[in-house]
């Protein structure tokens, strides 16, 4: 009975140890995207199989496409405040609220105009297959599902 | 009266001596009846152990035991891995999209 146990014991051991290593082999290369200093631009690089000068060149693109746009969304958080502001005051859609309400549609629509001018510049940085890949997937993305006519094509956020 | 005291009786037993001969092959079947008494009390779990014991006894099962639950350990593991490694590419391909479309988050 002992000996049973004995090798059954080193079994299990040797069975966690092998669980162990296949783990850490499968999860390896998510492992080096999470530790990358910015993650989802490393995800980016190898799904659509990059080398370092793309990478490179989409880092600037992207990094440039980020400040520009955060600095669009504080005007367009400071003019959603000031036109909550307005509204509550007056109780009613005087011209300047119009007014307010077309910037805030104007902005919105040149952050969009931004955004697909972003995905193109990314796009034409990658190899041609892999920047035909990447567009249709970012639409598919970004594109509300009723305007492309597909369920499949919503988005799908991450918990 | 306690076994033994009787005095006579001893003298009786001790002076007792058995000249029929034994049946022929008298030990071999009473250890046999012993055996079979044994394996009739012994319960599932026992006979699952004492063939587990066995089976274990021979170096070659030993060996490929310990081979089946490596391979399993690795495949789990390797299986698990792909999983997860699927889940972290969903949550960056999503964290890549909430940055460049972020103005589609404002209110």
């Amino acid at each position: 009975m002992k000996r049973v146990l004995v090798i059954l014991t080193l079994g299990l051991t040797l069975a966690a140890a092998s669980y162990t290593g296949g783990f850490c082999f499968a999860m390896a290369p998510a492992r080096a995207e999470l530790c990358a200093p910015v993650p989802e631009l490393a995800w980016l690089s190898r799904e659509f199989k990059m080398d370092d000068e793309q990478v490179a060149r989409i880092r600037a693109l992207h990094e440039a496409y980020v400040t520009e746009s955060s600095q669009r969304c504080r005007q367009s958080t400071s003019k959603n405040a000031a036109l909550r502001e307005q509204i509550a005051k007056t109780g009613e859609i005087t011209p300047e609220i119009e007014k307010g309400m077309n910037e805030i549609a104007q902005l919105r629509a040149e952050c969009q105009k931004a955004m697909f001018r972003h995905f193109m510049a990314v796009s034409r940085a990658m190899p041609p297959e892999q920047g035909r890949r990447y567009l249709s997937w970012v639409l598919q993305q970004t594109i509300p599902c009723q305007l492309t006519g597909s369920n499949a094509a919503c988005p799908v956020m991450m918990k | 009266m306690k076994p033994g005291d009787d005095k006579a009786l001893n003298e009786a037993l001790s002076r007792w001596k058995v000249d029929s001969p034994l049946p022929p092959r008298f030990r071999e079947r009473v250890w046999g009846r012993i055996a079979e008494s044994e394996a009739s009390r012994t319960t599932p779990f026992g006979s699952l152990c004492a063939s587990l014991v066995s089976m274990f006894g021979r170096r070659s099962f030993a060996v490929s035991c310990i081979a089946i639950l490596v391979m399993m350990g690795l495949l789990v593991g390797l299986w698990h891995g792909h999983s997860q490694q699927r889940q972290v590419q969903a949550l960056l391909a999503g964290r890549y999209v909430q940055t460049v479309a972020s103005y589609q988050s404002l209110p």
